[in-house]
């Protein structure tokens, strides 16, 4: 699976068996899953992805537009990295395609 | 039984009588519930505002701190069984999931105040393989161990060996009976699974009938051979039973009934028997004679046996039986388990693997 | 009363027999010795203690030999928690260090009211430095250091974080120091009492200082943690404080924790709240004196 094939306009979701609490200073995020009871430290991108999923589902094109506002950078680079994180997110069962 | 044993009767049964607790008390209860691993469970009993204002806060904390331990869990626990249940859906089977994890995913008052261990859960035999195959195929494996204790288990125990997520870490036992092949009784498993009541909120999971699960838990007390939980198995049963009993007024005579069915009469008899002189359980006194009609006069030796092994391992509760006590409960209860022909072989390895680790710890002192 | 006011006579009966009931922090301790090893170390290192009333303690700790041969031949001593044994035995004369260990124990392991973190805590005008490190780092010398120069000692070995309150409290025990710390600490602070030293223990060389007075007396007032500081002894090294990223020290704390494996969810949030209100820093050092400055100069 690679970030070209994700379709920006299927929304994530936080995987069902992934409980995760959050915080961050400035750019840092640490993260507890209440499910593995494992605690991890994760990049700005990811903090940011988990934290919007925590309150709902987005697509990647939703979450790129978020970051759009604060980050000067081409729309379809912040795409790419979503997605890419995502990814990486999926892998280790923290985030999933909701449903249908 | 003098009155240093009965402080955690009171707690149970009473505790607005805490009040009247001397710094003594406090300190004996806490050092006993501390052995006895009930430190979490009590504090429920305790936590209730018109209680909790006469404890002493140096007292309070202790039971406290080890209940911060067990809120933590719960969540984990239903998690985790949802992701077996979803794996049995799979091949069409149902998850009954048994004991500790059942009473958290029915949050039955019992769930409160124990630590997370292992999930047990009961399939039928003629499934295990099966069950085995898939559970494996989702990250479940047998740990490492010899030949001969994988075939205790299989064969002679009702288990096949505990299972362990790689993943994740945690274990699970997977029952097809709930006592071993080899054991004089024989509570029909398909009897049990007729009787299964699904879980509200979960999805293809089930509990034992209230009866079951009552009968399920004093069998697992009174074969079993160690006794580190005795008292902490006996609060279980005691709030199992009032809680079903104040549900359903004919609990007490349908629990009786099913006790013949399942051909448990006898530990129903030892369980009600513990409750009430131990924990001063409130069983009606028709259902206690009723119960003894079905045992036979052993029962004053048993006393002298399981007086001394139910209570906490903490030498307040000890007298100089004690120790013989709950060497010949063990015994018995590999007696209750196996035919004596294949017991003898079974315990001197026991007692030869012990004699090894022994001889390995004093090896590194030297 | 405190221990310092019992005669040796008394204060050895008391170990011996019914136990000795001290006051430490917010924790009373019942101990029970026939060792006079022990009984010297608890009359050196613990006079200023108050002692107890002795019908409820919170932890009832025994040291004492094993009930057999090991007793006399080659002669080891046992911890008892409550009739329990944790441990295995150590030799003899290690029976302070053991003591003080299996202290450390109880309380590491049971005392899930609090966040409780493998670090030293020291104090000044109401405001904590809580610096953990591992085994090697020189936090305990440069504990010893700071509090023989006028910072209160909170713990050496134990930050307690109560669960309820956003404070880290005290529990003042001697100072455990090792191999060269005990002859830097008897010449950086000559006036400071050590206790019996343990020789060829795992850790080598094992001695305790004994805590300030004002420490002990102070050990129920509580102090707003401020700064999460990183030591690191490194020869030659002029003493610097590195600013740290919140979130590598959270991870570097949650390590360092007794019962964030446990407390789950709840640690998490605690050492959160922990990291919020500290200053992070790493620092280097090779000098009590210019660590001192450092140290008094924070803000």
């Amino acid at each position: 699976m690679n970030s070209m094939n994700i379709d920006s306009q299927l929304p994530w979701c936080l995987h069902p068996y992934f409980k995760p609490h959050i915080k961050h200073w400035g750019q840092d995020y640490v993260l507890f899953d209440e499910v593995s009871g494992d605690t991890h430290i994760l990049d700005s991108l990811a903090g940011f992805v988990l934290s919007t999923l925590m309150s709902s589902p987005a697509t990647v094109d939703a979450l790129s537009g978020r970051l759009s506002e604060d980050q000067d950078c081409p729309i379809e680079e912040l795409k790419s990295l979503v997605s890419d994180v995502l990814i990486e997110l999926a892998e280790l069962d923290f985030v999933d395609r909701v449903s249908t | 039984m003098n009155e240093s044993r009965q402080l955690i009767a009171i707690v149970v049964q009473n505790p607005e009588s805490t009040a009247e607790f001397s710094r003594a008390d406090w300190d004996l209860l806490i050092r006993q519930a501390r052995r006895a691993n009930i430190l979490g469970m009590l504090y429920y009993f305790l936590n209730a505002k018109k209680i909790k204002q006469h404890i002493p806060e140096f007292a309070f904390r202790h039971f406290q701190a080890q209940a911060n331990l067990d809120t933590n869990y719960r969540d984990a626990v239903k998690l985790e069984c949802q992701r077996i249940s979803d794996i049995l859906a799979s091949i069409n089977l149902p998850l009954v999931v048994l004991k500790g994890a059942a009473y958290v995913v029915a949050d039955l008052p019992a769930s409160y105040g124990r630590l997370f261990s292992d999930i047990d859960i009961l399939v039928p035999k003629s499934r295990i393989e099966e069950v085995e195959q898939i559970l494996k195929l989702h990250g479940w494996l047998a740990g490492q161990i010899d030949v001969y204790d994988d075939k205790y288990y299989r064969q002679w125990m009702h288990e096949i060996p505990p299972l362990h997520h790689i993943k994740r870490g945690t274990s699970m036992d997977v029952h097809h009976a709930i006592l071993p092949e080899t054991a004089r009784l024989k509570p029909d498993s398909a009897t049990l699974f007729a009787a299964v009541v699904p879980v509200p909120g979960f999805d293809n999971t089930c509990v034992l009938a209230p009866e079951d699960m009552v009968l399920h838990s004093m069998t697992h007390l009174f074969h079993e051979g160690e006794f580190d939980h005795g008292i902490r198995d006996l609060i279980d049963l005691d709030g199992l039973l009032k809680y079903y009993a104040q549900r359903d007024a004919r609990f007490w005579s349908s629990l009786m009934l099913r006790a013949k069915v399942l051909d448990l009469s006898v530990p129903l008899f030892y369980g009600l028997r513990y409750l009430k002189r131990l924990l001063d359980s409130p069983i009606p006194e028709d259902v206690m004679a009723e119960a003894a009609k079905h045992v036979g006069a052993g029962k004053k030796v048993m006393d002298i046996l399981f007086d001394r092994a139910l209570l906490p391992d903490h030498k307040s509760c000890d007298d100089w039986f004690t120790p013989i006590a709950r060497w010949c409960l063990y015994v018995r209860s590999h007696y209750l388990r196996m035919p004596a022909y294949l017991l003898i072989p079974h315990l001197l390895r026991k007692a030869y693997m012990k004699r090894i680790e022994k001889k390995a710890l004093s090896g590194d002192e030297k | 009363m405190k221990v310092a006011d019992l005669s040796k006579s008394e204060l050895t009966r008391r170990l011996k027999k019914q136990g000795l009931f001290i006051l430490v922090g917010p924790f009373s301790i019942k101990i029970l010795s026939s060792m006079s090893i022990v009984v010297d170390g608890i009359a050196a290192l613990y006079s200023d203690y108050s002692l107890a009333n002795d019908d409820y303690a919170d932890y009832h700790i025994e040291i004492n030999p094993p009930r057999s041969v090991r007793r006399w031949y080659r002669p080891q001593v046992d911890f008892y928690f409550d009739g329990y044994r944790p441990f295995k035995p150590l030799p003899q004369d290690q029976a302070f260090a053991l003591f003080e260990w299996s202290f450390n124990w109880c309380i590491a392991t049971s005392c899930h009211t609090y966040l409780i973190l493998h670090a030293a805590v020291i104090e000044k005008n109401g405001r904590a430095v809580i610096m953990p490190a591992p085994p090697g780092s020189g936090k305990s010398t440069l504990t010893a250091g700071l509090v023989s120069k006028g910072w209160r000692l909170f713990s050496d070995e134990l930050a307690m974080f109560p669960l309820g309150s956003d404070d880290v409290c005290a529990l003042p025990r001697p100072v455990s120091l090792k191999n060269a710390s005990i002859d830097i600490m008897r010449a950086y602070a000559p006036g400071s009492v050590l206790g019996p030293v343990a020789y060829d223990t795992s850790k080598g060389t094992v001695a305790h200082m004994k805590v300030p007075v004002e420490s002990v007396k102070r050990a129920l007032e509580p102090a707003t943690p401020s700064w999460v500081i990183f030591p690191k002894y490194q020869a030659g090294h002029e003493a610097t404080l590195t600013a740290m990223e919140p979130a590598q020290a959270f991870m570097h704390l949650a390590e360092n924790a007794f019962n964030y494996q446990v407390l789950r969810q709840i640690a998490f949030e605690k050492l959160g709240g922990v990291i919020d209100q500290c200053q992070v820093y790493q620092f280097t050092y090779h000098n009590l004196d210019d660590a001192l400055e450092i140290f008094d100069g924070l803000d």
